[in-house]
């Protein structure tokens, strides 16, 4: 399909949309679609959306102390509010960033938690909270391997948006600390 | 008479880079002074290396700690300076939920510095080990 097909495509759907909505108001029936709250952040190249219903705190990331035998995605722990939290790279999980590079400069911790555990996640930068329609939870992704904590690949503000599925992710980590 | 439990533990606070690492005095032999030319310490692993940590400069004020656990007997080299301490309740950290740490036992805070306290069976497990690797070709060399 060529481009100004597909836009023409793409405005008859929103258009439809739009009076799809203001025939359902003018009905008194105002359409609210079923959302989700996710915290969407980026870390190193990649925006990734949080459920925010997994999330703790978002802190400043402070300094880190490495652990013994630990895996390379596990960067060390920090001490937040007292407890003792492993802080865990993204990245570092996909394995294709250089982490002696990106520890120093990433600035903020995303403390999530799940009822197995809690761990801090390192992202470079914080966009907010932002309400994605359940039906947009559609994975667009084009079939290319991806890790099994991205529970849906979708485009959000122009950009690639990756769905993290905590309780995955826990269980990744978790099972690498394991293994070491 | 009953004896009450101790309310602190006397462990031995040694450095390897960076990291703070406490051991528990009662499970230390003896700690020497090394020099490069030392036969016996060549053969000893360092205990960053041990436990996949960074290790110092090799500037660093390094020493030769044995170790006792379970009717093993190992040795490390560790980096000074080395300081007897003890570590009581109020100092050890509480650990995050589901934090998994094979090789420690838990963390301690004092003077506002982070003290990884170390699993002794298992340190002295691979400081064995090590030692065992490292004298292989040696024993293949005696079997020739």
């Amino acid at each position: 399909m060529s481009d100004s097909s597909q836009e023409n495509a793409h405005l008859a759907a929103l258009q439809e949309a739009v009076s799809q909505a203001a025939r359902a108001q003018a009905a008194g029936d105002v359409l609210r679609p079923a959302t989700d709250s996710y915290l969407a952040v980026r870390a190193g190249p990649r925006w990734l959306a949080l459920p925010a219903t997994a999330i703790r705190e978002v802190v400043l990331k402070g300094s880190l102390t490495r652990i013994p035998l630990s895996p390379p995605h596990v960067l060390g722990v920090a001490v937040i509010r007292g407890r003792v939290v492993p802080v865990i790279s993204l990245e570092g999980t996909l394995g294709v960033a250089d982490l002696s590079e990106l520890v120093p400069t990433l600035p903020r911790l995303v403390v999530v938690e799940t009822a197995a555990a809690e761990i801090a996640v390192v992202v470079d930068e914080v966009r907010g909270i932002t309400e994605l329609p359940l039906t947009s939870l559609v994975d667009e992704s084009t079939g290319g391997a991806r890790p099994e904590w991205v529970a849906a690949e979708l485009t959000w503000n122009k950009r690639l948006l990756c769905v993290v599925d905590v309780q995955r992710l826990v269980q990744a980590t978790m099972e690498d600390e394991l293994r070491s | 008479m009953t004896q009450a439990a101790p309310t602190t533990i006397p462990m031995l606070v040694f450095r390897a880079g960076e990291l703070q690492l406490g051991i528990v005095a009662a499970a230390v032999v003896r700690v020497s002074t090394i020099s490069e030319l030392d036969p016996e310490a060549t053969d000893c692993a360092h205990v960053a290396t041990l436990l996949k940590l960074p290790s110092g400069d090799a500037q660093a004020d390094r020493r030769m700690m044995v170790i006792t656990c379970a009717g093993r007997t190992a040795r490390l080299i560790v980096e000074g300076p080395i300081r007897l301490t003890r570590i009581g309740a109020p100092d050890l950290l509480p650990l995050g939920r589901g934090l998994r740490l094979p090789a420690l036992v838990g963390f301690a805070q004092q003077h506002d510095q982070l003290v990884l306290l170390l699993h002794i069976a298992l340190l002295a497990q691979l400081a064995e080990h090590h030692e065992a690797v490292k004298n292989l070709p040696r024993l293949a060399e005696l079997h020739q």
